[in-house]
């Protein structure tokens, strides 16, 4: 089976599974990836949510606070940031609106408006794992969940469909439609967009691809720098070169279009 | 590559344990289940139900009323307050309640005062879900008329009722700012609420025969 086909049925295995609360199996574990615990179909906790609650207004509650964050090591040294590629449902979003941001007119676009300061944005999501989920929610309250896109996307909108009528909008509804309205438009305009700038769970598991057991491994010496994976590489690393970079989803593309197959999965150190 | 194998090594056991560990040893996957996973979070949601503030006899999970609800009942209005730590309408809401009862403010995790109302006591159980035990962790859900489309805050209103020639504890919830923009505005729907409750126990309490009424 190639390997885009079994990550497509990966992703889709773990869509299923982040929405068992459908069938009231809700569970006491974090999501390894990003999912709203307020979606109606969700079946364990937001990981940031979770952070959240434990440095809520100076709260310190160190066994909710390392829950999410061990459990993320113990995903991260062995898979690193494959579950952003593999399992994490608005990966599984991005993959649907990648081509659309690979067509030339849209490509045309973004790169048009494309800061000059691009190269560095991929750091926002740090300033957002820090700044917004925890500090600001440990000294002033909750900032990132009142705007998250993710919880808009997949908490706000099911319920409002599901529940038409029964429910009316808070004050920060306004500031996150705009927000889950860029969101949108910047999945399109840039594929992986939201992975590579501004995911704060990616942030979190970026460090562990440089000690994960599972990573891309390269035989750089028969490398014909045809440049073909880099190329395709949705996260827009230089692929010959990424020596185990925090950036790589593990997503295999470079594997599939490498002419020399020298780009493998390995186990290992 | 051998560095990297020992430091992949350690940090595999040093996770693993540690994970293993809040697992087995501590309450803390039972702490999410039970409030970040089961309670909705309006927060995140960015809404609030919208929730008509009517009386009714039967529970929501069909479970009787609580003993503690039906003990203070007897002495007057009961008006439970439930959050959890982590709730932002929570800390909205909370000093609009406190005020209601002259307290300056609700930083218990669990609290009972009592209050006079139009001269009947009004007493205000405040329920931090994060922090109670089991028995008020349910009473949660008995009241929570939205199931899994309710959160908090959340208020329940017990008080009595005329059912069908017979009188009954009866109850009302609401969420949020109970259906209003702001949190003043949903003090003074919770103070009409209260109001209601304290005339319809004024009217019926005397006829309430506890051994007929459970549920």
């Amino acid at each position: 089976m190639r390997l885009q086909i079994k990550r497509l049925l990966s992703q889709t295995f773990f869509l299923i599974l982040a929405n068992l609360g459908a069938f009231k199996i809700k569970t006491g574990f974090c999501y390894p990836f990003f999912y709203c615990h307020g979606c109606p179909a969700a079946s364990a906790g937001c990981p940031l949510g979770t952070i959240e609650h434990a440095v809520y207004k100076g709260k310190l509650d160190w066994n909710l606070l390392l829950y999410p964050l061990v459990f993320f090591g113990v995903i991260g040294m062995v898979f690193g940031r494959a579950i952003c590629g593999w399992a994490c449902p608005i990966g599984l979003l991005q993959r649907i609106t990648y081509p659309i941001s690979q067509r030339k007119t849209i490509k045309k676009i973004s790169q048009r408006f494309a800061p000059s300061i691009l190269p560095y944005a991929r750091y926002i999501k740090y300033v957002n794992l820090v700044l917004l989920v925890f500090l600001t929610t440990y000294f002033i309250g909750f900032m990132f969940t009142d705007i998250c896109p993710v919880g808009f996307l997949t908490g706000t909108i099911p319920i409002l469909i599901l529940n038409f009528g029964e429910f009316t909008p808070n004050q920060f509804f306004l500031v996150a439609l705009i927000i889950f309205v860029f969101f949108i438009i910047l999945i399109i305009l840039s594929g992986r967009g939201w992975c590579k700038y501004f995911c704060p769970l990616g942030a979190l598991l970026a460090p562990f691809n440089k000690v994960s057991l599972l990573h891309i491994d390269i035989e750089t010496d028969k490398c014909l720098h045809c440049n073909l994976c880099s190329d395709a590489c949705p996260m827009g690393i230089d692929v010959p070169n990424m020596n185990r970079s925090p950036e790589c989803i593990l997503c295999g593309k470079c594997i599939d279009v490498c002419p020399q197959k020298i780009i493998k999965f390995k186990v290992g150190s | 590559m051998k560095k990297l194998l020992v430091v992949q090594i350690v940090l595999i056991i040093t996770f693993s344990s540690s994970f293993g560990y809040l697992f087995f040893a501590t309450d803390t996957y039972e702490h999410v289940q039970s409030t970040i996973v089961s309670v909705l979070c309006l927060s995140c949601i960015k809404l609030e139900p919208k929730t008509v503030l009517s009386f009714s006899f039967e529970t929501a999970n069909n479970e009787p009323f609580p003993d503690f609800v039906l003990e203070n009942l007897s002495k007057g209005v009961v008006l439970l307050h439930y959050r959890t730590d982590a709730c932002a309408a929570c800390d909205q809401m909370d000093p609009m309640v406190a005020s209601l009862f002259n307290l300056t403010s609700l930083e218990e995790n669990y609290l009972v005062v009592t209050s006079r109302f139009n001269g009947v006591n009004v007493t205000l159980i405040h329920i931090n879900l994060d922090h109670v035990n089991e028995n008020l962790k349910r009473s949660y859900k008995v009241y929570n008329i939205l199931g899994d489309n309710g959160g908090v805050p959340m208020f329940s209103l017990i008080t009595f009722g005329y059912d069908r020639g017979t009188v009954k504890p009866a109850y009302a919830t609401g969420y949020g700012f109970l259906g209003e923009k702001t949190p003043m505005q949903g003090k003074e729907v919770l103070k009409q609420l209260i109001e209601e409750g304290v005339d319809m126990y004024i009217q019926n309490h005397q006829g309430y025969i506890p051994s007929h009424n459970t549920e």
